[in-house]
């Protein structure tokens, strides 16, 4: 990792100060505790739907839609025995006493949230390793507790993995990780984009800027794990990391409290322009004879940091002010537009975001493609173009969405947001990260 | 072509019946859908179908708020021919020789026989001469098919219906090439102007390789992962059928992995998840290996242009009609955002512009390095030609109705002038870009709702090099990330690509192996003269492989 | 400091000037014709006029909204907060001198309008918004300037018609001919709504403007009008965007201070 000289403010949420000057390489992922946990977090954290097996034991319909098996019943009451079931499961993933093993039961015994040990991910390659370890966990618990005999074992496997593996995931399995599995991943390092905007924004409880934040860290991350975030091109996704989903120097929340009450996407776009003059990040070069201005910079990868925090400002305040998710790719389009033509600087990723934004459009708008913003994710072939910077919008306007879709996030996303919500650090990662930041700000 | 002619002006002429100039036309007067013969024809089938099977079926009437056909149903010239047809005739459920396109390059796999020469020779002992290879070739050719060589009582496929299947081989080394019998020799002397054989010759020595075409009917009834299966399998089998070999030896299974995976090459490779299809399918199949298929450029070697027209031909059918019209997005209804760079001659006309513009401003073709000067001057100048052609005749936009027909035809001029003025398509697709960022500029207006996706990514993905971004323009495909469901640029992509070599005088553009498989009279399309086979397609003039006539009732 | 000053759009042309000042939300758009609140939810067609609008969730008030700094600041615009449903209005406009461009109205939209959603096709600009805001900012976009009954198109589907040739009157192509030429009154008369039902009765959206005025407020480039080959400006302009995105694809840190 390069040296940098970059230091930012951190703010919260409420665009309160937290701290000043803090070197904007401690919120790299490759340094930040917080990240790290997070990353941790999102490989280790798996949500049971104990309910789910319960109910595919008792009707037989497991492995998928309308897949009913005529004749095949199992009654285990497992929600009755949720805190036992989860005891001896945290029993059979421990590898030593007192590791970082966890299963809670919520819901009062509908679900579980496991946290499978660090070691054994650190015992493999990959992090399918916690679904396929809390699935065969569970299969062995339900099998052993409630005398499971050889003729069912297999509605207990088809109850917890769902149909695999005729299939290469587990369709209609109740046994569910935030990452797909790696062959659903569009390309090498493509995992952490794969989650659904729909779950951030569940898992963050619909806090617009903590959605911001969860969504941006794992697709900024996902970078570094692509190969992306290297030489001269860290420094772009660290930036934008800091200054789109983190609030650095408040620039997003400044804008959107600038216009708040009646400005619209014109707006911030202004807002952004006036405050990257303002703190000397572009500066006029020219002026045409129609008296256009055509402004420059020394700074380009901060000018973008600047851009896609004014492109999450104008996402909120569209998105905002019609409590609606599905504004999300006119703004990725139109503030990318309006912003090149105010200044004559290449907007947020170099046009990739509008790009995104047109295909999205598409996706989202049009019988070609299907499904309103909260199914979207980055490792799609709509959204992988931009490099980071739309997902995280795509998951604050799912959050300031109040009911417009009929596929909402919270049936979306299921058990799983839900679940994780209660995971501190997933659900308010601003504060996490900012607190790491300020730990480890003197190592740089 | 001097300015003030335009090639496409008697085709707006026969198409509209009106002076291609005048703004103002008449509308909803021509009785619908009944202007058109083909639209009658398909009433006339859809009444009688309804009638057999007690199912309603097609109606024109049916379209949302008024019957097709408020305006002139248009007739369509193939482009560079005097051929015109209606619109159905390009759709590629109506036209046997676009299928056929598609079943010629889907059933091909080049597969190497040196490595099993040296199985023969080193591990088995045997002797390998140009007699044991046509006796080799000789057996293949039956086994190829389906028929039986080594097991007993085994069911064999009927002649008839695979006739198209056969196998051939090449090399670069003139003395073996004598000595094989010219019916399994894709000679290349005398296929490629001499230089281009030279060229290609040069490049494949003294290795031997052999070209699979597996039977239409198999590429109907199953996929293109078929083909380098099939194709080993038979050739395992006549391997050990030519060579007297014990058919369960270890050594037998080095004949099988050379000819599935070692020394196979396919024509497109596996694609991911979301669009998941196996090897030979469109979507892995790159620009340049399409570009290569296409064998214009052994007809006119020196009229690259031309050339890189009839690639686009292909580049528009196979990845924008069957892949993203079909396979991507499970629609019926992409045939005119392929035909417009095919047909009316109006791409051909924004091509040649561009081509004499290079040769007057740039000295020629491939005489310039790429530079973003050159780039800015050509593109440009490219595009404000092709834009103001639609302004200055309201029936070449009328033609173009849809504004991604437009941008995907200006963009191409732009792309083919850069690639021929620097001979590097990768610079040639940034002019592409830079034609679309102006057309939306000029007209304010660009293509359908997802249409510049990767146009707006483009400049910057067009010399980066990061982990899914950078990759010669050649071998990037429908696969590439930016190109994965944007129709309307691949088919004129083929031709960037085609116009750089071609410009360069190369005999081949990503794959020679390829270039030399598809120059093969044997192949029931005609890769020379794409566009013409299309519309021969279109008037049902073209005779395609893989029919069933013989094991059917007489209808 | 240097002042910053708003420009909205490079360009030294007629088109470029008319495409500034219809983003500059500063200038007021001129009115031409005056459509009854009535008749323009007819052509619209979401619902009968003096009906109440149907709702998509419940007020805000009623549900509460979960804790998010931002919809704490961010008022939600009028039909937000009454739980409408989010609709459209869709038009498409001639490239034969139509006041605007499909981009133009995206672009403007986005300057002048709160909480809007607008989508770009090369023939049609669909504007969607919860229904009470769609209808005030419908009723701007169809009385003033930007309209022209002959060269735009209210319409939401079967589009086609944008680059057709102009029919006898001057008309733009319509294949489901939700409007038509009153040659008693010398105006436009919609008989369908945007989406081809018929109407009660027709409502007149008025005459078309002459070709010479529309030529004054066309943000249209044409080469028998204001070529785009004459506005260097602009052209330098789109061509130093290309050259920064691709440089900048390269390496961002070889653009500096250009």
């Amino acid at each position: 990792m390069k040296k940098y000289k970059d230091v930012v403010d951190l703010h919260d949420d409420h665009g309160r100060l937290v701290a000043s000057n803090i070197p904007v390489a401690a919120l790299s992922p490759l340094v930040n505790p917080a990240i790290q946990k997070i990353v941790a977090y999102v490989k280790q954290c798996v949500a049971v739907n104990l309910q789910g097996v319960q109910t595919a034991l008792t009707t037989g319909e497991v492995g998928g839609k309308w897949s009913m098996l005529r004749g095949r019943s199992t009654k285990v009451d497992l929600v009755g025995n949720a805190e036992a079931v989860a005891r001896d499961l945290k029993e059979t993933l421990q590898v030593k006493p007192k590791d970082d093993t966890e299963v809670k039961v919520l819901k009062e015994g509908k679900n579980l949230l496991v946290t499978v040990p660090a070691a054994r991910l650190n015992a493999g390659v990959e992090y399918t390793t916690s679904a396929t370890a809390v699935a065969a966990g569970l299969c062995h618990v339900v099998i052993d507790k409630f005398n499971i005999d050889m003729w069912d074992a297999d509605l207990v496997h088809a109850a917890v993995w769902g149909r695999y593996p005729q299939t290469m995931d587990m369709l209609g399995g109740n046994v569910v990780s935030l990452l797909s599995v790696p062959q659903q991943n569009e390309g090498m390092g493509y995992a952490l984009r794969n989650v659904l905007a729909a779950h951030i924004a569940m898992i963050t409880r619909k806090n617009s800027m903590n959605a911001a934040a969860l969504s941006s860290i794992l697709e900024q991350t996902a970078h570094w794990e692509m190969g992306d975030a290297m030489g001269n091109f860290e420094r772009f996704h660290l930036l934008g990391l800091a200054y789109q989903g983190l609030n650095a120097d408040n620039v997003v929340y400044d804008i959107v409290k600038e216009n708040a009450k009646t400005g619209n996407l014109g707006d911030c776009v202004k807002s952004t322009v006036n405050r990257a003059i303002a703190d000397g990040v572009i500066r006029p070069l020219e002026k045409t004879k129609s008296g256009y201005t055509i402004y420059t910079t020394n700074d380009l990868n901060k000018w973008n940091a600047y851009a896609a925090a004014g492109l999450m400002a104008g996402t909120m305040v569209t998105c905002g002010a019609a409590r609606a998710m599905q504004h999300t790719p006119s703004v990725f389009i139109y503030f990318n537009d309006l912003l090149e033509r105010e200044t004559g600087l290449p907007a947020v990723d170099w046009g990739r975001v509008a790009g995104t934004g047109v295909e999205m459009s598409f996706f989202s708008h049009s019988i070609y493609g299907g499904g309103n913003p909260a199914v979207f994710n980055g490792n799609h072939i709509v959204t992988r173009h931009s490099k980071g910077f739309c997902i995280p919008c795509v998951a604050a306007a799912v959050a300031l969405d109040a009911g417009t879709t009929i596929y909402t996030p919270e049936k979306l996303s299921g058990v799983v947001g839900e679940v994780l919500s209660e995971v501190p650090e997933l659900r308010e990662p601003l504060k996490y990260v900012n607190e790491a930041a300020i730990k480890i700000k003197g190592e740089f | 072509m001097s300015k003030e002619k335009r090639m496409f002006l008697e085709a707006l002429r026969r198409k509209f019946k009106e002076a291609p100039e005048e703004k103002y036309t008449k509308f909803y007067i021509f009785g619908a859908w009944r202007q058109s013969k083909r639209k009658r024809e398909f009433m006339e089938y859809s009444k009688k179908i309804a009638k057999q099977r007690n199912i309603p079926m097609y109606n024109p009437e049916l379209h949302l708020g008024a019957p097709l056909g408020q305006r002139v149903l248009m007739a369509y010239r193939m482009s560079n021919t005097d051929i015109y047809c209606e619109a159905d005739d390009l759709h590629f459920i109506n036209n046997a020789a676009m299928q056929q396109m598609w079943h010629d390059i889907r059933r091909t796999v080049i597969s190497g026989l040196d490595a099993a020469h040296t199985v023969l020779q080193k591990r088995l002992g045997k002797e390998v001469t140009p007699e044991t290879v046509n006796g080799y070739l000789e057996i293949l050719n039956h086994a190829l098919p389906g028929g039986a060589v080594v097991q007993e009582h085994m069911a064999e496929t009927n002649p008839e219906l695979v006739k198209d299947c056969y196998v051939k081989v090449f090399t670069g080394d003139d003395e073996l090439a004598d000595e094989i019998d010219p019916r399994f020799l894709i000679d290349i002397n005398k296929q490629f102007p001499a230089d281009q054989a030279k060229q290609l010759k040069e490049v494949v020595g003294k290795r031997v390789y052999q070209v699979c075409r597996m039977p239409t009917a198999t590429s109907m009834s199953c996929d293109g992962g078929t083909m380098a299966r099939w194709a080993a399998m038979q050739i395992s089998m006549s391997m050990i059928d030519a060579y007297k070999l014990m058919a369960g030896e270890a050594a037998v299974g080095e004949f099988a992995f050379a000819a599935k995976h070692a020394e196979v090459i396919e024509m497109g490779t596996l694609t991911p998840w979301r669009r998941a299809r196996g090897p030979n399918e469109p979507g892995g199949i790159p620009l340049g290996y399409c570009a290569d298929m296409c064998q214009a450029s052994r007809v006119k070697p020196n009229d690259p242009v031309w050339v890189a027209l009839e690639a686009i031909s292909m580049g528009a059918v196979l990845y924008d009609q069957f892949w993203f019209g079909s396979y991507m997005s499970g629609g019926v209804g992409f045939t005119q955002y392929a035909s417009c760079t095919y047909t009316d001659d109006i791409l051909d006309d924004f091509c040649y512009y561009g081509a004499d513009y290079v040769k007057k401003k740039h000295g020629g073709f491939g005489k310039k390095k790429p530079s973003w000067d050159l780039i800015k001057d050509v593109a440009t100048e490219v595009s404000l030609y092709g834009l103001e052609q639609y302004e200055k005749y309201p029936a070449c936009m009328e033609a173009h109705f849809g504004g991604s027909q437009r941008a995907a035809c200006v963009a191409a001029g732009a792309g083919v002038a850069v690639s021929l003025a620097t001979g590097n398509c990768t610079a040639g697709i940034n002019g592409w870009y830079l034609s679309q960022l102006l057309h939306k500029e000029e007209m304010g207006r660009l293509g359908f709702y997802g249409y510049d996706q990767q146009d707006q990514c483009g400049s910057a993905n067009s010399f980066s090099w990061r982990s899914d971004e950078g990759l010669p323009f050649n071998l990037r495909g429908v696969n590439y990330p930016n190109y994965a469901l944007n129709v309307g640029h691949q088919s004129a992509h083929t031709g960037i690509v085609s116009a750089a070599h071609g410009g360069r005088g190369d005999a081949w553009t990503t794959n020679p192996l390829i270039k030399i498989a598809f120059a093969d009279k044997n192949l029931v399309f005609d890769f020379t003269h794409p566009r013409l086979c299309f519309g021969k397609g279109a008037l049902r003039e073209f005779m395609p492989a893989g029919e069933r006539t013989v094991i059917i009732p007489t209808h | 400091m240097p002042e910053y000053k708003p420009q909205y759009y490079p360009g030294s042309t007629l088109p470029s000037k008319n495409r500034r000042k219809y983003l500059d939300p500063e200038y007021k758009l001129q009115k031409l014709r005056t459509i009854s609140d009535d008749d323009l939810v007819r052509i619209m067609g979401h619902r009968v006029p003096g009906e109440a609008y149907k709702s998509t969730h419940p007020p805000l008030e009623e549900t509460g909204e979960p804790a998010c700094p931002i919809r704490e600041i961010v008022t939600p615009t009028p039909g937000a907060k009454a739980g409408d449903r989010i609709r459209y209005i869709q038009f498409t406009d001639s490239v034969y001198y139509a006041p605007v461009t499909p981009y133009v109205r995206a672009w403007m939209y986005h300057t002048r309008y709160r909480g809007v959603d607008v989508g770009v096709l090369s023939g049609r600009v669909p504007l969607e918004a919860r229904e009470r805001d769609l209808e005030k900012v419908a009723k701007e976009l169809v009385e003033t300037e930007i309209f022209d009954s002959a060269r735009c198109g209210i319409r939401g589907a079967t589009v086609h018609g944008h680059a057709l040739r102009l029919d006898e009157n001057g008309l733009m192509f319509d294949a489901y001919r939700r409007y038509l030429f009153n040659k008693k009154t010398g105006e436009v008369d919609y008989v369908k709504d945007q989406i081809g039902v018929p109407l009660d009765k027709p409502i007149s959206v008025g005459k078309p403007i002459p070709e010479t005025e529309l030529r004054k407020r066309t943000s249209e480039f044409r080469i028998d009008g204001n070529a785009f080959r004459d506005d260097k400006e602009l052209i330098s302009w789109m061509q130093r965007i290309h050259m920064l995105r691709t440089i900048a694809g390269f390496d961002p840190e070889k653009v500096k201070g250009i």
